[in-house]
């Protein structure tokens, strides 16, 4: 166990380096000099030269990487090109908190609906709830999240008038609009997790209904709910980790365009404004920070997930 | 000669366990190359996408505009005709170049697992752990408008899934007797990799593509909505969408119509690759 | 079998229910647009027409209280008064700020503000004024002498357009505690009219002593009729009452300023009476017609006249536009009539040069280019492009003008040329503004009524040899005569002969060198609800007392 947490957490600070240099080598090659767009239209060249080497800009790569990794580490993630001079730092907090607000809702509503409708219809395969289930999750994942966006703010908000178009209230302020203006956010980004589980819950299903365990267990005289909450679904869960992962990259990246339609004012909607205004301090940062929330959700899911099935360590070990 | 025949009766076999999975995938089959077809015949019937009338805006569906005109007097169903054509190539021709790149990468990884393979996994890693929206709208940044621009960008989006699975099936099948014999007697590697073990790696490779060409039409439409991926005068679903979102109170059908049309493609796509995957590998149901 | 038919069918269901569903089409949009096009001809007699408009609801003594609340749809960057020109933030600081002189939009005449009077005298090259005593800025410090001195000498050195509006301001001195002296070192007509704008904007000294100039970007502290409470980051702005504000009363207790990045969504909102006011930056045309269909009252923002205009890249050799008979070709080619007629809803004004028809800075002598496609042709197979040629036009990314480019690219089209349209965030655009590599530019240039400053900034070479960007810089030409009738208006000492050289700039810009093409002039269009009373704002510009006394009547 301890050889496997140290292996693991070194893969992921490899990683974390990687994507570092990956994200800084990217911004710098973002066409657009900074400092003259900080400055912009008519400043004369001495002011530009004179921001140029205030902002490093005019220092080799490898030392500009060595100052931006300084002073990453000591929390200061910049100050931004075109935001108001603000510290990043500052704004991003309650930008993140934003999309969590909206993502983790989202993320669970689709992991209970997912389990139980896939579980469901692996159950009763074949049957007719089987297949409209398989259809509805098939089509979960074909359906842009932005153009249902757009068909539910055309139903709900401009016809019926029932909810708000658009906006943001935090849980903190004010509940009852949060809820309100969180509904159609909230089911757009659920509607594909909410498919792809459905569709992994019942195979995983399906393929441990037809193992041997199972088949005594039932033989045993277990009544049939028994057989799957008791044995199936705890077997099922396990690989249902590996899609779960990859949720950890929406959690607070998957969500741009969604942000964009109903202007909520989170993580996501910042990275597409900050590259609009090519605003490469920003992009960094939230660039940095989405991936660091990946690497490190995966890394400490991996290491729940280990605890609870051996099989993992022991591949790790080789 | 024993060889063809087998592959021939495994072909047959294909599309009889495809058709078998019932009416769905017979149905997602047939629209697909509806929209191939009309794609591919749209210069016959269809109007000049491009041709304006400035005094003819959003008109209502009539005989003359059978789903009317947009805010620039163009005639709409033209318009998602050849759109059609951008939205298919673009996907194509994305999952072409990230398999490409990918698979090499991919068996390359797998067989040289010490060192370099350890080096591009890392880098995948590193890749994937950037949310992909963000990855290709950087890429897109970068490189700008246009349709190949959209291609690299969507397709490097790609890249890592195929690196994954391919080298995943390497590892296991590398320790084959087969394999081990045939390296033993000499054979260079790039022989092996090719000529192999990537045969074997076919049937996975094949559903992964179809999966990945339903969402590479879904982030070309979102690239395209959010302004960065295809623009005038190239058409795409996406873009139509965005164009429609500020008239969606007055013609609503400007928006709703591509996405439509996206929907049906990706889900037709997925149930094509759900049907495939059950007939070349029914082990790989719960792994993709 | 069944149960997926049942799906597939449901579907079409749906669709066909949409289809159905769709509501009229717009109405025809000539017959909407013939009775505002004749309110447009003379643009000062439109705005007096809104004005007193806007003045009827009068009636009723103003009540106390309530929060105004205003859409925005364009973010805001930078607060600095020294910072920007943007209009969108201009709209906010006029909560707040004020400045020294204001400008009548009816009579041209510019009045003191924060001053008690001001004389400008031409023998000297002196301009004194004197400071009103008892006001206060909002951290209690005193408007004086001191204050404007140092405003003053501020924006001048720090701001990205000190030159061009305060350039001629040699030095200031403080004659007594409250009247100050600017040592003028050339004639610029257009500094009493820069000093009504952010040029004259007053900011606490005290503020900046105290805090820096980086508090400068986010906190404006000025004399207005609002306090400046927040800003929360791509949400809103916050203002409250000033209770202290010399030029009283102020009936509201506060301003809210919304950001949204949708015009449905802000045409939604202020059909629900979510917000009082859409201010119209960005707010596209389409569903501002619906509002204006829909009966809500609406104006044009008095000083944020733009003209679209196609600019080309002039100066180097290898591009087709070098050539005068190409760039006439393009002119010719486009029909801006009907682009007006069929796309504006009436809200624009159709005009050839860079004046709006009436103004005293428009020509009627300049030609100008019809609509002729086949003369077009002829053109370009004069200068040798029979068979078109290929380029591209660059413009800042916003939905209108993505829709003008479209447009343009078809017109195009049909000559022969192919257009790539090239459209760049704002930031990247800024980069692009003097030297757009090849082909042409669409711009929405802010002029009237500071056409001199703004033909100053693109043509007068002693300006240009100064500043890295200027639009233009490295694709207009920069011809003698057109140099020497602009620095003719700068340096004249009245309005009348200024305007006789900015007529003669009007004539060499459009028809001899052929610069620009202006297709049309638009306002920012904005909606305002009807118990929303007294905001002149949008009619005078003015900071300050434009939005000092308004009153909710609800």
């Amino acid at each position: 166990m301890g050889s496997y947490l140290i292996k693991r957490i070194l893969v992921s600070l490899v990683t974390v380096f990687l994507v570092t240099v990956f994200v800084f080598l990217i911004i710098r090659i973002l066409p657009g000099d900074p400092a003259l767009v900080m400055l912009g239209e008519g400043a004369s060249p001495q002011k530009v030269a004179e921001l140029r080497a205030e902002l490093n800009l005019d220092k080799p790569l490898v030392q500009q990487y060595i100052i931006w990794i300084r002073d990453l580490l000591n929390g200061d993630f910049g100050v931004s090109v075109t935001y108001y001079h603000k510290q990043v730092a500052d704004m991003i907090p309650s930008k993140v908190a934003a999309t969590l607000s909206l993502t983790v809702p989202a993320l669970l509503i689709a992991i209970i609906i997912g389990v139980f409708a896939g579980t469901v219809s692996a159950v009763k395969r074949g049957s007719a709830t089987d297949q409209i289930v398989t259809v509805l999750s098939t089509s979960g994942i074909g359906i842009p999240a932005f153009w249902i966006a757009i068909f539910m703010i055309f139903i709900f908000a401009v016809k019926l008038k029932w909810l708000p178009i658009q906006g943001y209230t935090s849980p903190s302020a004010d509940f009852q609009m949060y809820v309100k203006k969180a509904i159609m956010p909230v089911f757009c980004i659920a509607l594909n997790f909410m498919a792809t589980i459905t569709r992994q819950t019942r195979s995983q299903m399906l393929e441990v209904i037809n193992q041997d365990y199972i088949r005594t267990a039932r033989a045993n005289g277990l009544s049939e709910g028994r057989v799957i909450t008791r044995h199936a679904i705890k077997n099922a869960a396990i690989p249902l980790v590996t899609v779960i992962s990859l949720m950890f990259r929406m959690l607070v990246g998957g969500t741009i365009v969604i942000e964009s339609v109903f202007n909520i004012p989170g993580i996501g909607a910042f990275a597409l404004n900050s590259l609009m205004s090519r605003d490469y301090i920003c992009v960094q940062a939230v660039t940095l920070i989405m991936a660091l929330v990946t690497i490190f959700g995966n890394l400490f899911a991996d290491i729940v997930f280990s605890i609870l099935d051996p099989r993992i360590r022991e591949r790790w070990a080789k | 000669m024993k060889n063809n025949e087998s592959t021939s009766r495994s072909k047959f076999r294909i599309w009889r366990v495809f058709a078998s999975r019932g009416l769905i995938a017979k149905i997602s089959f047939f629209i697909i190359l509806f929209f191939v077809a009309i794609a591919i015949i749209a210069p016959l019937f269809c109007q000049d996408p491009l041709e304006q009338d400035l005094l003819a805006r959003y008109k209502m569906p009539s005989s003359e505009h059978l789903l009317g005109t947009d805010s620039l007097g163009r005639d709409i169903m033209s318009r998602i005709v050849y759109g059609t054509r951008i939205s298919l190539l673009a996907s194509l021709a994305s999952g072409v170049f990230a398999a490409m790149i990918g698979i090499t990468l991919g068996l390359i990884a797998g067989y040289y697992e010490r060192f370099v393979g350890a080096i591009i996994m890392r880098l995948v890693d590193a890749h994937l752990s950037i949310p992909p929206l963000i990855f290709s709208m950087i890429v897109c940044a970068i490189l700008g408008n246009g349709i190949w621009q959209t291609v690299v960008a969507i397709g490097i989006g790609m890249i890592p899934t195929y690196i994954r699975l391919v080298q995943g099936m390497v590892l296991t099948l590398k320790g084959n007797d087969y394999i081990v014999a045939t390296s033993l007697l000499g054979q260079k590697n790039a022989v092996i990799l090719f000529k192999h073990l990537l045969p074997n790696c076919f049937p996975t490779i094949i559903v992964q593509f179809t999966m990945n060409l339903g969402s590479a039409i879904l982030s070309e439409a979102g690239l395209s909505f959010i302004g960065l991926g295809i623009v005038s005068p190239d058409i795409s679903w996406g873009s139509m969408v965005a164009e429609g979102y500020s008239a969606l109170v007055k013609v609503p059908l400007l928006a709703i119509m591509p996405g439509i049309c996206i929907a049906l493609v990706v889900i037709a796509l997925n149930f094509i690759g759900d049907g495939l995957r059950d007939a070349l590998d029914p082990r790989l149901r719960g792994k993709l | 079998m069944k149960k997926t038919l049942l799906c597939i069918v449901s579907m079409l269901l749906v669709v066909a229910m949409l289809i159905s569903c769709a509501p009229k089409a717009a109405e025809n949009p000539s017959t909407e647009q013939k009775p505002a096009a004749a309110s447009n001809q003379n643009a000062p007699a439109a705005k007096t027409e809104t004005k007193t408009e806007q003045s009827q609801p009068n009636a009723g003594t103003p009540k106390e209280g309530g929060v105004l609340k205003i859409a925005q749809l364009a973010n805001v960057n930078d607060y600095s008064w020294y910072g920007g020109l943007a209009l969108r933030d201009n709209c906010s600081l006029s909560f707040c700020m004020e400045s020294l002189l204001e400008y009548d939009q009816q009579t041209g005449e510019i009045k003191p503000y924060l001053v008690d009077w001001y004389k400008m005298d031409e023998t000297n090259m002196t301009l004194t004024m004197k400071a009103k005593e008892g006001i206060y800025f909002h951290d209690g410090s005193e408007f004086n002498a001191e204050v404007i001195k140092w405003c003053i000498e501020y924006y001048r050195d720090n701001s990205k357009y000190g030159t061009q509006y305060l350039g001629n301001v040699a030095e200031v001195n403080c004659l007594d505690k409250y009247t100050v002296e600017f040592k003028l070192s050339s004639q610029n007509i257009a500094l009493l009219f820069n000093l009504t704008n952010r040029a004259g904007m007053m900011y606490s000294k005290q503020a900046f002593d105290t805090y820096g100039v980086d508090y400068t970007y986010n906190h404006p502290v000025g004399t207005g009729p609002f306090v400046f409470k927040e800003w929360i980051e791509d949400e809103k702005i916050v203002y409250e009452k000033n209770p202290n504000y010399w030029n009283g009363p102020v009936y509201l207790d506060g301003v809210e300023v919304h950001i949204y990045n949708e015009s449905l969504v802000a045409q939604a909102a202020f059909e629900a009476k979510e917000i009082d006011v859409i201010y119209g930056e960005n707010f596209e045309l389409a569903p501002a017609s619906d509002l204006k269909a829909a009966g809500y009252h609406w104006q044009p923002y008095a000083k944020s006249e733009q003209l679209y205009v196609v600019g080309f890249n002039c100066q180097d050799e290898d591009d087709p536009f070098h050539d005068i008979r190409v760039r006439q070709a393009v002119c010719y080619a486009i029909d801006s009539e009907t682009i007006n007629e069929q796309c504006n809803y009436g809200f624009a004004t159709l005009t050839n040069q860079w004046a709006l028809p009436g103004s005293p800075y428009y020509n009627p002598e300049v030609k100008g280019f019809e609509y002729n496609p086949e003369k077009a042709k002829e053109l370009l197979k004069e200068a040798g492009y029979e068979n078109g040629f290929d380029t591209q036009i660059t413009f800042k990314y916003n939905d209108n003008l993505l829709e003008l480019g479209t447009i343009i690219q078809g017109y195009l089209a049909k000559i022969g040329i192919n257009v790539k349209l090239n459209r760049l965030e704002s930031a990247a655009f800024v980069n692009k503004i003097n030297d757009w590599d090849y082909g042409m530019i669409l711009h929405t240039a802010t002029y009237e009524p500071a056409v001199t400053t703004k033909f100053k900034g693109m043509y007068a070479k002693t300006v240009l040899e100064s500043t890295a960007l200027a639009l233009g810089k490295g694709c207009f030409l920069h011809p003698d005569d057109l140099d020497a009738a602009v620095e003719g208006a700068v340096h004249s000492f009245t309005s009348a002969d200024e305007q006789k050289h900015i007529r003669e700039a009007q004539v060499l810009l459009q028809d001899k060198y052929v610069l620009w093409y202006p297709i049309f002039s638009l306002s920012d269009i904005c909606f305002v609800q009807d118990y929303v009373k007294d905001w002149t704002y949008l009619d005078t510009g003015l900071f300050g007392e434009g939005s000092a006394h308004v009153w909710l009547d609800k």
